[in-house]
Parts: C-alpha cells; structure tokens; sequence
C-alpha cells in the first residue's frame, strides 16, 4: 500500500472502523513508514482537542431543574399490565369495590361526585390550566374553622420535604371549598380542605369515610387518593406522589 | 402499590438521564445554533422518552436509545437536516486533506496542535458551525459521542458509506478552519 493510499483510512482509522483486510495492510504500512505513523499520531491527537473541546459544555443546572419540573407535571410513564388495587384493609374491600367503581373513574360521571372533581382540578392543574399561589387566601365561609391557622407550611415526612405552595377558595359543584397545592419532592399534591357539614352534598364520600374510620386510601394507575377526616373539616388529597403519611401531618398538628 | 411503581420506574429515569445530561445537551446546542432551539428540542425529546420509558429495555444501552429521541426531535425541528443527510456525495470532489497537507500552516498545526487548541479559545464551535447539518451530527455522533458508524447510520437511517463520506469531509472541513485560523493568528512554528 503506498502512503496516498493510505491516507484514505485516516477516518476511519481514527475511529478504530477499518474491517479486518483493510487494517491488517494499514498497520502493516504504518509499522513500516515512519512519516505515515507520524500523520496518523497527529491527526489522532487534533482528533482528541477537537472532541476535548466540544465536550467541555455541559447541561447547565436550571436547564436539568427545568426538565425535572416538566417530568413532574407531565402525564405519567405509560405503564402497562397495571392492576387496580385498593390500600384499605382487605375486609372492607367487597363493599368499598362496588361503591367506588361508581366514583372512582376517570371518565365523568354524571354525578360529578368529590372524588371525579378532584381529580378533574388536580389534572387541570398538571396542566397548567389552574395557576396557584403564592398567595394564600380562604373561602369566606371557612371564617370559624380553624384550619387556616395551622395548615402546614413546608415540612419533611418520613424524608420527604414538601412545602405549601397556595391556597385558594374552590367551589365542587355548590360547595365551598379550599384547593390547597402543595409539592413533595417536587411532585405537585392538591388537597381540598372541605368543612365536614358539607359533606352532606357528597354522600358517597361520606358514606366511604364513616365505613373506614374516617380515612380512605386509594390508588390506581398511579394516581392515590387519600381522605381524612378531621373533626371540623374533612381533608381530601390527590397526586401522582403517596399521599398517606402526608394527609397524616394535618392530623398530628 | 401502583404510585409505588410509577415513582420507582419514574426515579429510574430520572438516575439514568442524570447520567448522560451533559452529552445530550451539548449534542442539542452544536447540532442546533440557537440555544432556545436546541434547548427546546431537548426538552420535547426528554418528554417523548419519559413517556415511553416503558420500552426502554433495562441492560441496554439507555443513551442510545435517548439520542433517538433527540435525533428524531432534531429533524423535525429542521427538516433540512435529514435532507442534506442523505444528499450523495460527489466522488470526483478534490481530497480536501490532500490539498491541506500542501499548507504551511496546517504543517504548522500537525506539528503542535496543543499549542494551537491553547489560543483558539471558542473558534472550535465557530468551525463546527460552518459544517453542514449533516456534517456536523455525524462528528458529533462519532468524535464528540463516540457511537459506532453502525449506530450512526442507525441513528440517522443512512448508509454507513454515507456515515463515513460526511465523516471524512467534515473532519476534512474542520481541519480547513484550523488551517484558517492558524494563518490569521500568525501561527507558524
Ligand atoms: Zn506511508
Ligand atoms: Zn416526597
């Protein structure tokens, strides 16, 4: 092989691509020629500033925060061969089936009962149709609850930090309620604050409360639901992030 | 639980695209000139992955398969890229390196590239601009990215003939710009 020849493998040379023939004849050459072997080293190493060079940028951090908040807001991982399981104890679990088959869905129903209201407000805030905070500001009818006055502002759970984000009056079909979001580890988690008379307008809800000792988890297709009830006002969360031991920190305060 | 699921799969993804940040956005920002593009390109081409994550086979190589996503992005940003891709390049054009070992300056270079890299500060990026699209993601695939001609050309859906002429007239091209640059800065040894 003479030198012009050669330098035709020069790319793929450097990108170690020549096939087997080929570069058995090109390292031949080069073991030979020492003004051959001396380009190929040089070119190699202009090779290695070029790439060196173009490597130095890297994702700036608000960029990678930025992308981190989209994946939070934006429709799950479509996971397959998802069953539907209930966390609630396994006793309970025929009666609670039938009663929230007809509630739990995620198409509408006509109803519009809490639990599909809920869930509509916390899918319009993923997307960005409800814009909240950071003002907080309550129903006026909340006037002799007490809640506002101890609602946790940012905290850690079991090593999970979530932080409020705002509060602002919301109304479930007549009802006067208070959509509260908050975050934890950056996953958005919408609580509703409802007092607990008016839960006479959800009668499914309540019934559900009062069979499980006023506290109901529910989880499916990786959205969980959580209601608490408090005494003065029941507590009703949603988001893609567990919510159990969260809810529990509006109990203990 | 299936939130339990979701948050694992979700974490998963998060870890394993924390590993190739860097590499996915500088392929973005030199394939694509302006910032806000590329920058725009990357996140829809994350979002598009994220949401089919569930194809992702664990064991295999996760940043291959994010750089499709981004190449496909890439092309819809631009649909001139894909068609200077496949452009065939003329075989009766003149060895560019043939002509350049003939030069002063590019002697000069062979002979000290590092002193040269030292005093050209961002004008590698200049020069990486002044490639073709086509040229450009195949250096950057291969060079900056290391990925095979193979996965290239599966990459970019072309020959590998084809991965390996763009090969050879951008680094061809580059080696040019260096020349150009060695000559304007006086740099001859
Ligand atoms: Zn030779
Ligand atoms: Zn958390």
């Amino acid at each position: 092989m003479r030198c012009e020849e050669l330098r035709k493998y020069l790319s793929p040379y450097i990108d170690s691509e020549l096939d087997a023939a080929v570069c058995t004849a090109v390292v031949d050459h080069l073991a030979q020629c020492q003004s051959c072997n001396q380009r190929f080293n040089q070119e190699q190493e202009i090779e290695r500033l070029l790439a060196e060079r173009l490597r130095k940028e890297g994702m700036p951090d608000a960029f990678w925060k930025a992308v981190l908040a989209k994946l939070d807001t934006s429709k799950n991982i479509r996971i397959s061969r998802y069953g539907i399981k209930w966390l609630v104890p396994a006793v309970v679990i025929p009666v609670l089936a039938i009663a929230l088959s007809a509630v739990f869905l995620w198409v509408k129903v006509p109803e519009r009962g809490l639990i599909p209201v809920v869930q509509d407000i916390h899918g319009r805030y993923l997307k960005e149709e409800i814009s909240l905070g950071p003002e907080v500001s309550w129903p006026e009818e909340f006037k002799r609850v007490s809640l506002p006055s101890w609602l946790p502002q940012s905290g850690e759970v079991e090593g999970h930090q979530f932080r409020l984000i705002g509060v602002r009056p919301c109304d479930i079909n007549d009802t006067k309620a208070a959509y509260c979001v908050y975050e934890c580890c950056r996953i958005p988690v919408s609580i509703f604050v409802l007092r607990k008379e008016d839960l006479r307008s959800f009668p499914q809800a309540r019934d559900m409360l009062e069979k499980n000792r006023g506290s109901v988890m529910l989880s499916r297709r990786g959205m969980n639901l959580g209601m608490i009830d408090l005494g003065e006002v029941v507590i009703c969360g949603i988001s893609s992030h567990s919510i159990g031991s969260f809810l529990e920190t509006f109990k203990r305060v | 639980m299936a939130s339990e699921a979701y948050l694992r799969r979700k974490r998963e993804f998060v870890q394993l695209l924390s590993e190739h940040r860097d590499s996915l956005y500088r392929f973005c920002t030199n394939v694509i000139w302006d910032k806000g593009g590329a920058e725009d390109v990357l996140q829809e081409a994350i979002l598009s992955a994220y949401k089919a994550f569930d194809n992702f086979q664990v064991g295999t190589d996760f940043r291959a398969w994010m750089f499709r996503f981004v190449i496909n992005k890439v092309f819809n940003h631009n649909k001139r890229y894909r068609k200077e891709l496949q452009l065939q390049v003329s075989s009766e054009e003149p060895d560019l390196l043939e002509a350049l070992e003939k030069e002063n300056a590019y002697s000069s270079i062979l002979q000290d590239p590092q002193a040269l890299f030292e005093r050209i500060d961002d004008r590698v990026k200049t020069a990486l601009l002044s490639l073709g699209p086509g040229e450009r993601m195949v250096f950057l695939l291969r060079s900056v990215e290391g990925f095979t001609y193979r996965e290239i050309a599966s990459f970019l859906d072309i020959p590998m003939g084809t991965v390996m002429s763009h090969l050879f007239r951008s680094r061809a091209k580059l080696r040019e710009s260096l020349s150009g640059y060695a000559r304007q800065m006086g740099f001859m040894r």
